[in-house]
């Protein structure tokens, strides 16, 4: 069995382990003699202009529990936009609560959740401003995707890059000639001076999308180069009856061109609340046993969880190999 | 700064010219080994006056002209008392003969820190104590004696961590012969580095701390080694379940040089490795897995007359973990995933004691004391039983690597003090030390081992860091009621260009009610330059100690206390103190921060500053004398912290209890001499949960990529432990035989076994349902030793 050496390294036991091994330390089963805390309503939301509203709804549950989480289908969700009321969302579904009404960028965005049984719970936000176009800059190549973002100096700025690598190929076999398009997650693979959330000596995570403050370069350009992680997000084909997976695909073959490769990068400005929680999140799903006890940012008043807010702008580049 | 000096000592020294006196002056020491005797009573019954000797056993006393009663005594020894009638100064050596009734084996220094002293907070252990005390696996351990005492906690079961009155593991400065230690645990903070075998004198100070100490803000631990016996070369030898350890002492060429040699060794390697290799037979997959560490203390003292001494002292101990588990077979190899802990200590020190006049005795001292540790993880490749490192590729990216981790601080230090006795009022002290700081906090070199080396060498850059200490401190009694002792300590840091500046002023004051009750109050402002960055506080070699930087400023503290002592029928010692305690420019990790965590950012940018604060009240009750000697200690305690600064918050910025915030905490100490023959020790020990972090509520968040499951931590430190408690016994049978004495000793460590809760978690059971866990990591242990003195 591997192990990965930071997990062995930093399990919580270790250490004590190496001396369980020598002077029999035993476990045995504890009674919990701590108050037994009751469940506390869960709001997730994260809004953009881009989006309608929607907001989930749920109950925390305690931590020895062995029963499923409850989603909270009667509540009654009010949203309001710039201290106005603006919407009651209308459930759909398993906690899940919408409204076609949008924010815009600089909205505060308030909702007030009401639950007979479980009280109530508010939070707010303000939409971040969205980029201005000008700000950035990007190039491609066959492998790699630069960006280049110009800080705005005078605000505190989050940000959190979501990016696809869509390569299109023809391939040609005895029957017909297919397109076959494949799309990649993107990651930072270099970075340029920048504090760094994410990366750490021991690989990558692409179990979240790029996420860093302005803190080493406020109000300065700062330079990204995105190369694919390597995992697909998806395949498919020209026609829907050709889907198969690419592994039996790649058998029938003959051979195959690469027609282009597009980038289409999201460059998000999002809330401190939503960076602080992506960060703090992070850090509790890694599990590194010997570092301190983290407390997952929430900013929900009378419960827990995120009210997450961003702003998304869109940069696409295609790149055509030359010898097409 | 010379000014100030000589200025001082011309005002302190105008005393003098007052009234008719004459001095006597000179050193108290051990009729049997010549061992000078540290804190001594030297009392004048005619004058009613007093004084103690000094870390020396030098004292210098004023008494008038004529006749005068001098006493000399120590627990332990019989008293000493001359009729004296002088003219003029005048130098008596005391030897004392020790009470070979052995009836008195522990003692406060009741004069000095009990009903008459002027001081509180203060403890010194004897180590023939230490000793006799039932301890884990056989091995004395003074850190774990003074545990035991009220206001003072251990860390996790059986680890040598010191939390003094709600501060924190690094708040503590432990000197051995004047210089200070900066790690004192072997193996995983389970052993302390103190071989009792080796050391004269332990003394304590948890609060009213003299000014002649600082750089710490909860505690000072004084520990001199012996000097060596000045008559014959002997020594004791003793083989215990982990450890075996020997220690001569005895005349150099001549009587005018002694040595004091000890040494000690653990071989648990050396015990598992047969068992581990038996036991792969069966499961190849077993890790190995073994620790030992072995340490060395030596002092050379040498008489050059009366009036001039010269000391050498050294100390060196290393400590090895390894870990090697196997990871990966195939026909013909196997790959490991090994771990190699090292840790080295070490402390050198050459001082000089001067006698200038009967008043005025100088100590001058040469300092070096460093420690680093490295942790290497790597893997290996064993081909047909031939061992070779390799590196691992072949597609685990996480496993490509190999990693080393380093650590280091070292000292060096020139140290000048004088106890001056200007009259029969005053006792004056006066003292300034240059230290050298170099401190690498830490180097991560991370490397790849597979088609492309890639060697990324993280941190790594020496802070140099000077500091300037010097105090002045007197002892003044203004009557037969009022005692009090003021002084001031000041410090100056200097680092990557910023100096930090302190001034600390300490007092205490005492009034006797009665000649047996007294009632004390102190006041101790502290400062500390240095910091050890720690994440799970049990001595783990994660543990590194950084200095304050222009970004983190020293931490400092404020104690108060109050107390009332008393003596009833010379038999029991009762003291009751209070105190309450703040302290500022606290450091911790930030959450989810570790020395783990080599991503590219200093330690600086892993670490939140706040405060704290903790108050208590500690009662002790304590015998000293006769058959049956021991001590009840109980203390009430509270330590918060608060780290609510902008970007800084812990805990949401909210005030949460201290991880060792113990409420209840009480001990029962007993010894019992049954014959010359046969004596025993039972230690009982109880106190209330410490707190813990856990995640009692869980929740999940859909994200737009995905569903999240969230452990909610609602305040840090949240989770009571539950109480815990354990007694310990030890029986120890002496006999003499042609050369020496030999005694056997049983120890039994947690004679009920309780399973006390030193880790709890959560996990899956063969069901997937959770269960809520505890590890014990001391059930019953029994262990022995045998001992021979020659």
């Amino acid at each position: 069995m591997f192990i990965k050496i930071d997990n062995i390294f930093s399990s919580k036991l270790f250490f004590v382990l190496l001396l369980v091994e020598l002077i029999s330390a035993c476990e045995s089963d504890l009674k919990f003699n701590g108050e037994q805390s009751k469940s506390l309503l869960v709001i997730s939301s994260f809004v953009s202009p881009e989006d309608t509203v929607k907001v989930h709804v749920s109950l925390s549950k305690f931590f020895l529990s062995n029963s499923s989480y409850t989603d909270v289908d009667n509540a009654k969700v009010d949203l309001y936009l710039n201290g106005q009321y603006a919407a009651t969302l209308t459930h759909i579904s398993e906690g899940n609560y919408f409204t076609t009404t949008k924010a815009h960028p600089a909205d505060v965005v308030r909702f007030k959740i009401e639950s007979t049984k479980y009280g109530v719970a508010s939070c707010e936000s303000n939409v971040p401003i969205l980029l201005d176009k000008s700000s950035i800059q990007s190039k491609c190549d066959n492998n790699f995707f630069y960006l280049s973002i110009m800080d705005d100096a005078s605000t505190e700025n989050y940000y959190r890059i979501v990016g696809k690598q869509k390569t299109e190929y023809y391939t040609y076999n005895l029957n017909k000639t297919k397109k076959m398009e494949m799309v990649w997650n993107m990651d930072l693979k270099l970075k340029n001076s920048i504090e760094n959330d994410q990366l750490t000596q021991f690989g990558k995570t692409d179990s979240y999308p790029l996420y860093f403050s302005d803190k080493s370069f406020n109000g300065k350009m700062v330079t990204l180069k995105l190369e694919s992680i390597g995992l697909f997000s998806e395949i498919t084909y020209d026609s829907v009856s050709n889907v198969k997976s690419f592994v039996s695909t790649q058998d029938t073959l003959d051979y195959t061109i690469l027609d282009s490769i597009r980038y289409d990068i999201d460059i998000q400005s999002i809330t401190k609340d939503y960076y602080l929680f992506i960060k703090t999140s992070k850090l509790v799903e890694d599990k590194l046993y010997l570092l301190e006890p983290v407390q997952v940012k929430s900013n929900i008043t009378g419960g827990i969880g995120i009210l997450g807010a961003f702003s998304s702008l869109r940069v696409s580049k295609t790149w055509i190999p030359n010898e097409k | 700064m010379n000014r100030i000096f000589i200025t001082l000592l011309l005002v302190v020294s105008s005393f003098s010219l007052m009234g008719q006196h004459v001095v006597i002056n000179g050193f108290v020491t051990d009729s049997l080994n010549g061992e000078t005797v540290i804190g001594a009573s030297v009392y004048n019954k005619v004058s009613k006056q007093g004084t103690f000797t000094n870390s020396y056993g030098f004292y210098s006393i004023q008494v008038p002209v004529g006749k005068s009663v001098v006493t000399f005594s120590y627990v332990g020894y019989r008293s000493k008392t001359l009729e004296l009638h002088l003219k003029s100064d005048t130098t008596i050596n005391i030897q004392m003969d020790v009470n070979t009734l052995k009836e008195v084996v522990v003692q406060a220094r009741r004069d000095e820190t009990g009903v008459q002293g002027v001081h509180m907070s203060a403890v010194t252990i004897d180590v023939d104590k230490i000793k006799s005390l039932p301890v884990i696996m056989g091995e004395t351990d003074v850190i774990k004696t003074l545990q035991l005492l009220p206001g003072v906690k251990g860390g996790t079961e059986g680890s040598s961590g010191m939390y003094v009155r709600g501060g924190g593991p690094d708040q503590n400065l432990f000197l051995l012969d004047g210089t200070p230690l900066y790690n004192v645990n072997h193996m995983l903070g389970f052993f302390s580095a103190f071989d009792a075998n080796a050391i004269k004198n332990v003394t304590l100070y948890k609060g009213d701390f003299p000014a002649r100490f600082g750089g710490r803000l909860s505690s000072v631990v004084d520990v001199y080694l012996k000097d060596g016996d000045n008559s014959k070369i002997h020594g004791e030898g003793s083989i215990g379940l982990i450890s075996s350890k020997l220690f001569l002492e005895g005349p150099l060429f001549n009587k005018n040089t002694t040595f004091a040699v000890s040494g000690r060794r653990t071989y648990l390697d050396i015990l598992t490795k047969p068992l581990i290799a038996m036991a792969r037979k069966t499961e190849p997959n077993l890790p190995d897995v073994g620790c030992y560490f072995y340490d060395l203390s030596a002092k050379v003292s040498h008489k050059f007359s009366d009036k001039d001494k010269l000391f050498f002292s050294g100390y060196m101990g290393d400590d090895v973990i390894y870990f090697s588990m196997p990871i990966e077979s195939s026909f013909n190899s196997k790959t490991f995933f090994n771990t190699n802990f090292y840790g080295k200590n070490a402390v050198s020190a050459v001082r000089w004691s001067h006698i200038v006049n009967s008043k005025l005795f100088v100590n001058t001292s040469v300092a070096y004391t460093g420690y680093r540790s490295d942790v290497r993880v790597s893997y290996k490749s064993e081909t047909n039983g031939s061992y070779a490192f390799m590196p691992l590729s072949i597609g685990y990216d996480n496993l490509n690597k190999a990693l080393t981790m380093k650590t280091r601080i070292e000292d060096w230090s020139i140290k000048f003090n004088l106890d001056y006795t200007p009259n029969s009022k005053n006792r004056v002290k006066i003292g300034t030390n240059l230290l050298y700081h170099s401190f690498v906090p830490t180097i991560n070199t991370t490397i790849s081992l597979g088609s492309m080396a890639i060697d990324t060498t993280i941190g790594g850059r020496t802070i140099i860091a000077k500091e300037l200490n010097s105090y002045i401190e007197d002892t003044y009694t203004f009557n037969d009621r009022w005692s009090a002792n003021g002084g001031v300590h000041y410090s100056l840091f200097n680092v990557q260009g910023e100096t930090y500046h302190s001034l600390q002023p300490r007092a205490s004051i005492r009034y006797l009610l009665s000649d047996n009750f007294s009632v004390k109050a102190a006041y101790s402002n502290m400062s500390q330059n240095i910091h050890l960055l720690s994440n799970s506080r049990v001595g783990l070699p994660t543990e590194i100690w950084v200095p304050s930087t222009k970004r983190i400023p020293p931490t400092i503290s404020n104690q108060y206390a109050a107390g009332l002592f008393y003596n009833l029928k010379n038999l029991y010692d009762i003291s009751i103190e209070g105190y309450y305690k703040t302290m500022d420019n606290l450091l911790e990790y930030k959450d989810g921060s570790s020395y783990f965590d080599v991503a590219n950012t200093s330690w600086e940018d892993k670490v939140v500053m706040g405060k704290g604060w903790s108050y208590g009240a500690e009662l002790l009750v304590k015998k000293d004398i006769g058959a049956t000697t021991g001590w009840i200690g109980y203390t009430w305690a509270k330590s918060e912290r608060l780290f609510n600064r902008p970007g800084q918050e812990l805990s949401f910025g909210n005030v949460f209890p201290d991880k060792f915030d113990i409420r209840h905490s009480a001990s029962i100490v007993i010894s019992h001499k049954f014959s010359n023959k046969f004596d025993v020790g039972a230690v009982w020990v109880y106190s209330s949960g410490k707190a813990g972090t856990l995640a009692l509520q869980k929740y999940q968040i859909e994200q737009p990529e995905k569903t999240s499951e969230i452990d909610y931590v609602g305040m840090r430190n949240n989770y009571r432990y539950p109480d815990y408690h354990h007694l310990d016994l030890s029986f120890n049978w002496h006999k003499k035989i042609k050369w020496g004495e030999r005694t056997f000793s049983i120890q039994l460590y947690n004679v009920y076994n309780q399973k006390n809760a030193d880790f709890v978690l959560d996990v899956l059971d063969d069901n997937d349902n959770k269960a809520f866990k505890k590890i014990t990591i001391f059930p019953f242990i029994p262990s022995f030793s045998y001992t021979i003195k020659f």
